[in-house]
């Protein structure tokens, strides 16, 4: 190997570190923006130093107001997932991938309206700074504690991994370099970042990362019709009308693509990995859409990622506001990618299957290339799915960190750390999570990114959401009866996937619907077969029964 | 006569009215309408998808059809539904969604003590 390229199998190949990207009007507005992250980061790092550490650390001193609820919570929910994943699903599905999307109309109002004002007022009561911490105050049970946090290090590790690719992935086409490069130098930053700014890092930047998303995404609107001629020209031209573009997974197995299957659920048939002698089966049959209607909805009450955001808002006004911004921040989100990817085919957008996840940016530089979009506004384009990444990349980073230090050592097993220790110990799994994350991310390589994320999704709605709930609602719930829904749950869930080619016959749920009504049954009829709480104990939660 | 105390009573628990079980009293109210806008927005999205989507092959029409570029099962199916949802999730913001005092202190007994300090609250649990 010399300097920059290497011979590989005889031919001339860059080195992995070599980053040929020379267009600087679509590098500006991305080194724009990640100054503007580290800027973020220094300011909020001098704010650990005149607070609390852990308060400060963890739930940024309580003070979020509506613009940071709403940006922050909206960029944690919306990852990698969304600006990459879902456009690489329209793009390779069409317009079935609108009945996918569909859970989201009620996200906002379903993952802020039902928990969020509860949690916030029993966390401040009762000072806690993580979920567990009011797990284990509500039932004074280490068991409880937990098995919630060995869930949500499990789920939040894996919807890492499929982050982390996606980051990487972003970096290597707009750098124009490996793979390895682009995950090394995503991890970097990510991690550097939220070591060392701790959750107002993370809200803040996730509020400049939720305002890049949005302008970046809906911006592309305009800007793909005006180059495709209109929707209709993008629907309806060329081969689609006749519904004949190519089902890659058909036309490898010698099967005709059935009439408008880009047009109509259930879509064309299932991309599987190539050279696989099963063609997969109809894209989204009614089972499995209605199951992903129940993800996208009832998976945002209590995410890991997301929870962490109701113990930090200033009061219910802050929440009402923030509730009326992120409304219609999920339409324009989905909507636009809905539009922009169907007509990416139409755009000669010409991506091999398994490269679907690359269509986002690819889009943004195809725009350019067809002189639709100045340079510097694909760098913006580009720089979208990237703050997308970031900020649900920090959020975990830091659930991992509070679930270690805050409720297994300090509170679990009773370890009594000086606030010295602490800082330490919270920089240190933060960076040690990142950095065992990205060797995750070198070994795993997932065909979609989408489906990894709706497994976090799902996996862990059907361990957390009864659990969470009944901790919040239901005066009768034991220690007992919210154990066995998060660990019985997360098996059903897990049992599920393995059991799926066998049920699928019969019925094409998502193993998430079996998770979740199993859990639902532990908590209720473990806890009603288990001694209920002392009425002191409940009082500060419930009141008089 | 004097009553006799309740097992509730002697076991310290605070008088009705307490912050808390009015408080939980809000909270329940406000995820029952909740609860329904989800289940108008999953009605609404199945029953369209269902009808209009997933129609078989052979009786697809000929020349699909469109509105304002789409598929007509998208519009009626997605967009339309998540225009209504979003002006009723205003709704719920502006007038179901009811106050609370997030800082109000409440004793070990579940009294309300007057309005607090969360983040004394906050560093002493820490």
């Amino acid at each position: 190997m010399t300097g920059l390229v290497a011979e590989v199998g005889g031919r001339i190949e860059p080195a992995w570190y070599h980053v040929g990207q020379r267009d600087y009007a679509i590098l500006v507005p991305f080194v724009l923006f990640m100054l503007g992250v580290a800027v973020i980061t220094v300011f909020s790092h001098r704010h650990q130093k005149t607070g609390d550490f852990r308060t400060e650390y963890y739930v940024a001193g309580r003070s979020f107001g509506a613009w940071v609820l709403a940006m922050s919570w909206v960029a944690t929910m919306a990852s990698g997932g969304s600006f990459l994943g879902y456009p690489s699903l329209v793009f390779s599905y069409g317009w079935t991938m609108a009945f996918w999307v569909s859970g989201s109309i009620v996200t906002a109002v379903i993952g802020l309206g039902i928990v969020g004002k509860r949690i916030n007022r029993l966390a401040r009561r009762t000072g806690a700074l993580t979920l567990v911490d009011l797990l284990r105050d509500r039932f004074g049970s280490n068991a409880v504690a937990v098995t919630y946090s060995a869930v949500v290090l499990v789920t939040t590790s894996v919807y890492l991994i499929a982050q982390f690719v996606a980051g990487a992935r972003v970096l290597e086409s707009l750098l124009q370099t490996s793979y390895v490069m682009g995950l090394l130098l995503f991890a970097v930053s990510v991690v550097t970042y939220t070591t060392f700014g701790g959750f107002r890092a993370v809200a803040w930047t996730d509020t400049l990362q939720g305002i890049v998303m949005i302008i970046g995404v809906v911006l592309l609107v305009p800007l793909t019709l005006s180059a495709v001629g209109g929707l209709e020209e993008a629907t309806l031209t060329g081969d689609r009308a006749q519904a004949v573009r190519v089902d890659p997974e058909a036309a490898e197995h010698g099967v005709e693509t059935e009439r408008h299957a880009y047009l109509y659920p259930p879509g064309p048939r299932k991309q599987t990995e190539p050279g696989d002698e099963e063609m997969g089966g109809v894209f989204l049959p009614l089972g499995m859409g209605l199951s992903l209607f129940l993800i996208r909805s009832l998976g945002a009450v209590m995410m890991p990622t997301t929870v962490p955001r109701m113990l930090a808002f200033r009061d219910t006004a802050a929440l009402r506001r923030a509730l009326m911004v992120l409304a219609p921040y999920f339409l324009l989100m989905y909507g636009s990618s809905l539009i922009t990817m169907n007509c990416a085919p139409a755009l000669g957008l010409d991506l091999e299957p398994g490269q679907s996840d690359q269509a986002m940016p690819a889009l943004a530089q195809r725009l350019v290339e067809l002189k639709a979009a100045p340079a510097l506004l694909a760098g913006l384009l580009i720089a979208a799915p990237f703050a997308a990444v970031m900020s649900t990349v920090d959020s975990a980073l830091l659930v991992i960190s509070a679930c270690v230090v805050r409720d297994l050592v300090e509170k679990s097993f009773g370890v009594r750390l000086s606030d010295v220790a602490v800082r330490r110990l919270s920089y240190s799994v933060t960076a040690l999570a990142g950095a065992g994350v990205c060797v995750g991310a070198l070994m795993i390589e997932p065909r979609f990114l989408q489906p990894l994320v709706i497994h976090y999704v799902g996996g862990s709605a059907s361990a957390l959401f009864w659990p969470g709930l009944a901790t919040l609602f239901w005066r009768r719930a034991t220690a007992r009866g919210v154990t066995a829904g998060l660990a019985g749950g997360g098996l059903i869930y897990i049992a599920a996937i393995f059991f799926k080619p066998l049920v699928d016959p019969i019925v094409p749920l998502h193993p998430f619907v079996f998770g979740f009504v199993g859990s639902a049954l532990l908590v209720s009829v473990v806890s009603l077969c288990t001694p209920g709480q002392d009425e002191r104990q409940l009082a500060p939660y419930f009141g008089r029964s | 006569m004097q009553a006799e105390m309740t097992a509730t009573e002697a076991a310290g628990v605070p008088p009705m009215g307490d912050p808390e079980a009015r408080h939980l009293r809000q909270c329940l109210r406000e995820a029952g309408v909740v609860l329904v806008l989800w289940l108008a927005g999953l009605a609404w999205t199945l029953v369209v998808v269902i009808g209009w989507g997933y129609i078989p092959v052979d009786e697809r029409p000929e020349v699909p059809e469109l509105i304002l570029g789409m598929p007509a099962w998208v519009v009626w199916g997605l967009f339309v539904p998540w225009f209504l949802e979003i002006a009723a999730a205003w709704w719920f913001a502006l007038y179901v969604l009811a106050d609370d005092d997030p800082d109000q202190q409440i004793d070990a007994d579940g009294r309300a003590v007057g309005a607090a300090v969360g983040a004394a609250v906050s560093e002493a649990g820490a």
